[in-house]
């Protein structure tokens, strides 16, 4: 099993910040020589900011008067 | 944060302008957290509202020992995941190939042919569509763990407390949920 495949796994972690400290340098090291890593840890934070950036939709109006209409 | 259990108190004390007061501070959290995780207008209105009405009646179990928002989300994430898994089971019981009956008598089961639309998937709410097409696709413990975190941007601790599970728990299921619609979105070349 090559190290990518070790690698692979943290780096959803590695990308918030929640790697134990030594997998976390461990993770750094690689990213320092693999492009693949590398590449795959820069479509991660595509994503999340794809996900960030989706529309935040807001409630009908009357979400309050439909709740207090059903509390008693 | 004070402000809420102070709104807590006077709803438990029978005010209930405290509580609506608390609906108006975090429904549209509540409801696109409902939203995206059913992906669908009518069931979010429907989840955030059963979100609310249960936090209502269940208000005295909320003790202050974390934020208000926290407790919300922990009724909110149950309210979901029990009701869409009640939905499911009944999806379940329909094949896709089983003819449907409508109000002429049998007709087919259309199902949407994906290729279709790939040339306009480019358009910011195609994309969007996709996205949120790709989340309904998740099990439903992975798609609220990233919805906590990428769109609701909620702390790991948070999530934990919000889930009631480890931080391990929560590092596999984002890690799975994130590299299954990386791989998702890289095939659609809606990432780089």
């Amino acid at each position: 099993m090559g190290i990518c495949s070790q690698i692979r796994p943290l780096l959803s972690a590695y990308l918030d910040g929640q790697n134990e400290a030594q997998e976390s340098r461990m993770v750094k090291e690689h990213l320092e020589s693999c492009d693949k890593c590398r590449e795959e840890l820069a479509q991660l934070q595509g994503l999340c900011r794809l996900l960030l950036n989706l529309e935040k939709p807001r409630p009908a109006c009357g979400l309050w008067e439909s709740i207090k209409a059903r509390l008693h | 944060m004070d402000a809420d259990i102070e709104l807590v108190k006077q709803t438990l004390q029978g005010n209930e302008a405290g509580f609506e007061k608390l609906v108006y501070t975090y429904q549209d959290k509540v409801y696109t957290l409902c939203y995206r995780y059913s992906g669908n207008e009518e069931d979010a209105n429907d989840l955030a509202q059963e979100a609310f009405i249960k936090a209502y009646r269940s208000l005295g179990s909320f003790k202050g020992n974390s934020r208000f928002s926290t407790w919300l989300y922990r009724v909110t994430t149950n309210v979901c995941l029990d009701e869409m898994r009640r939905k499911k089971r009944l999806i379940q019981t329909q094949s896709l190939d089983q003819p449907v009956t409508g109000a002429d008598g049998e007709m087919s089961r259309i199902v949407a042919d994906e290729s279709q639309s790939v040339d306009v998937l480019y358009e910011a709410q195609e994309q969007a569509d996709y996205i949120q097409s790709l989340l309904n696709e998740l099990k439903p413990e992975h798609r609220m763990v990233l919805l906590l975190k990428d769109i609701m941007e909620l702390s790991y601790d948070e999530i934990s407390k919000v889930l009631n599970i480890p931080s391990g728990t929560i590092k596999s299921r984002l890690s799975r949920a994130r590299d299954l619609l990386r791989r998702k979105l890289l095939d659609r070349e809606l990432l780089p």
